[in-house]
């Protein structure tokens, strides 16, 4: 009886408000960021808390860093830019998902891409900090700290997938991910 | 166990898998199907599968009572087998998918990455002395493509943020136009890299099978681990060459350092006979199985195929001077 009502409430999101469905999304999003900003949140909850996946999150970091790269980006270059920066994190993080399979690590494919995709926000909000003032150490500064942060669960989550011989080749993947990200903030 | 020439290969269906030994066959029983090989043999059988010619030396050394081949330790015969790189398997790959749809799925392409963290570093500990030792002494028959991949991506990646530094230094402070950033060379370069490091194993691999350059030696993947590995150079280069006066000295050394690491592997693999290999003596019939091993490797002893080898040689290091040169005038172009 219970499997019933439950599965009625399921299907009852079809005919709720749009708004309904965004508002549930966005909280969603937000529940799993908590974990990735809280400093006190330890690498493994966050990666428990992402395991549930979901590709709302990634899409939505990766917009605001394709828009707010292109804008402060020059004239000439802003598209090429936008461009780059959703290929890079698309296609960068299935190639670093790809890279621990061929590892012996056996995980999803999108579950490691979102758990790639939630943590690149440190770096989203240090490069919408960014704007704020365009000097070069004050990016830099930023941008480091964004770095470490973005470093902290994935590290944790691609290390614990292989065996203990492989694990600096799963992680060093993972951290020329997040550095080209990186540089591309702090160069425009 | 009996011995085989070439005659009873080529009526022996597994003889295309040249690394078939007894242990696994017995332990996989005839219906298995799947190759569940340990990972020298799986190699070895993807190499045959390539349509490479194998000389099978296997066949002498596989003896019943040598139960340790099956743990892939039979290396490559060709180099001799010296073994000296500890255990070569490290976990159970899984069954190498076959069929159709095979490339297309991870575990075909996971015998290419089954190295550990020190096997890379003492690889790349070899790149950086090529005159100490042999570079495929420790592949060890297990050639891969990690470091080949991410050597490329993080050369693609220097390339984009040192020419970017660079120019940033050289930009005149005091000038009217702002310092721009050039995000274009990020898709340059990795083209340009990528490109360049499928692109040579390609041709080196063509021609060496077209001519027949005891091709038995090389494969395909062992071609593009060696190319891979000799790219590693210009990740330095790429560093120094932030300093304006050191960008023709870096490059040409890192140039020169990557030549003589391909010259010293390459040409001990295809230009030089097989003499740190003596073929297993059979214990039993007290004959040497392989008459001749160099025989069967075709004609790389001779002046001619000396010849030839150093040619194609020649060609090599002269697509990898264009690499350097491309490198330097294309994205550090600036003091030309």
């Amino acid at each position: 009886m219970t499997e019933t009502s439950q599965h009625d409430a399921e299907l009852m999101t079809l005919d709720e408000p749009v708004l309904e469905t965004i508002k549930r999304d966005l909280k969603m999003i937000g529940a799993k960021l908590k974990f990735v900003f809280m400093p006190t949140a330890k690498s493994e909850d966050t990666i428990a808390e992402l395991r549930k996946w979901d590709l709302w999150g990634p899409l939505l970091f990766c917009l605001i860093l394709s828009v707010v790269l292109s804008v402060s980006a020059s004239e000439d270059q802003g598209s090429t830019v936008f461009a780059c920066v959703f290929v890079v994190v698309w296609v960068g993080a299935f190639i670093v998902t790809l890279n621990v399979q061929l590892l012996g690590g056996k995980v999803p494919n999108f579950q490691s891409v979102c758990v790639l995709g939630y943590c690149i926000c440190p770096l989203v909000l240090a490069a919408v900090l960014g704007m704020l003032w365009n000097n070069i150490f004050f990016k830099l500064a930023l941008v480091a700290a964004g770095y470490a942060w973005a470093m902290r669960a994935p590290v944790v989550f691609m290390a614990q997938l292989v065996s203990e011989e492989k694990k600096a080749l799963a992680v060093f993947p993972v951290g020329l991910f997040y550095l080209v990200i990186a540089w591309m903030i702090v160069i425009i | 166990m009996a011995l085989t020439n070439d005659g009873d290969d080529a009526a022996n269906p597994f003889a295309a898998a040249s690394d078939f030994d007894d242990v696994n066959l017995a332990a996989q029983g005839p219906g298995a199907g799947g190759f569940a090989l340990g990972d020298a043999s799986v190699q070895r059988d993807l190499a045959a599968g390539d349509g490479f010619v194998d000389f099978d030396a296997h066949d002498g050394a596989a003896s019943t009572s040598d139960i340790s081949l099956a743990s892939g330790s039979t290396g490559n015969p060709a180099i001799g087998l010296s073994g000296s790189m500890g255990p070569a398997q490290t976990y159970e790959l899984p069954p190498v998918p076959t069929g159709l749809l095979a490339p297309f799925k991870v575990e075909y392409y996971m015998p290419y990455f089954n190295v550990t963290t020190e096997d890379v570093v003492e690889r790349l500990k070899r790149v950086a002395m090529p005159w100490k030792n042999d570079f495929f002494e420790a592949v060890d028959a297990r050639p891969d493509l990690y470091a080949p991949f991410w050597v490329c991506a993080a050369l693609v990646f220097l390339i984009a943020s040192t020419s970017n530094f660079a120019s940033w230094i050289d930009h005149d402070s005091s000038s009217a136009t702002e310092w721009q950033h050039d995000f274009k060379v990020l898709g340059l370069g990795a083209s340009f890299v990528f490109g360049f490091a499928l692109a040579m194993p390609f041709v080196a691999w063509g021609c060496f099978t077209y001519l027949g350059v005891s091709t038995a030696n090389m494969t395909f993947i062992e071609l593009a681990c060696v190319y891979g590995y000799s790219i590693s150079p210009f990740l330095v280069a790429c560093v120094v060459c932030i300093v304006p006066a050191l960008e023709w000295p870096a490059v040409i050394l890192a140039l020169g350092w990557s030549a003589v690491f391909l010259l010293r592997n390459l040409w001990a693999r295809i230009a030089t006979s097989n003499d740190g290999y003596v073929p297993p003596m059979d214990t039993e019939s007290g004959e040497q199985p392989l008459q001749d091993a160099g025989s069967l490797l075709g004609d790389q002893t001779s002046p001619q195929g000396r010849k030839l080898a150093a040619t194609l040689l020649a060609g090599v290091i002269g697509l990898h001077v264009v690499f350097a040169m491309v490198l330097k005038l294309k994205f550090f172009g600036r003091s030309a």
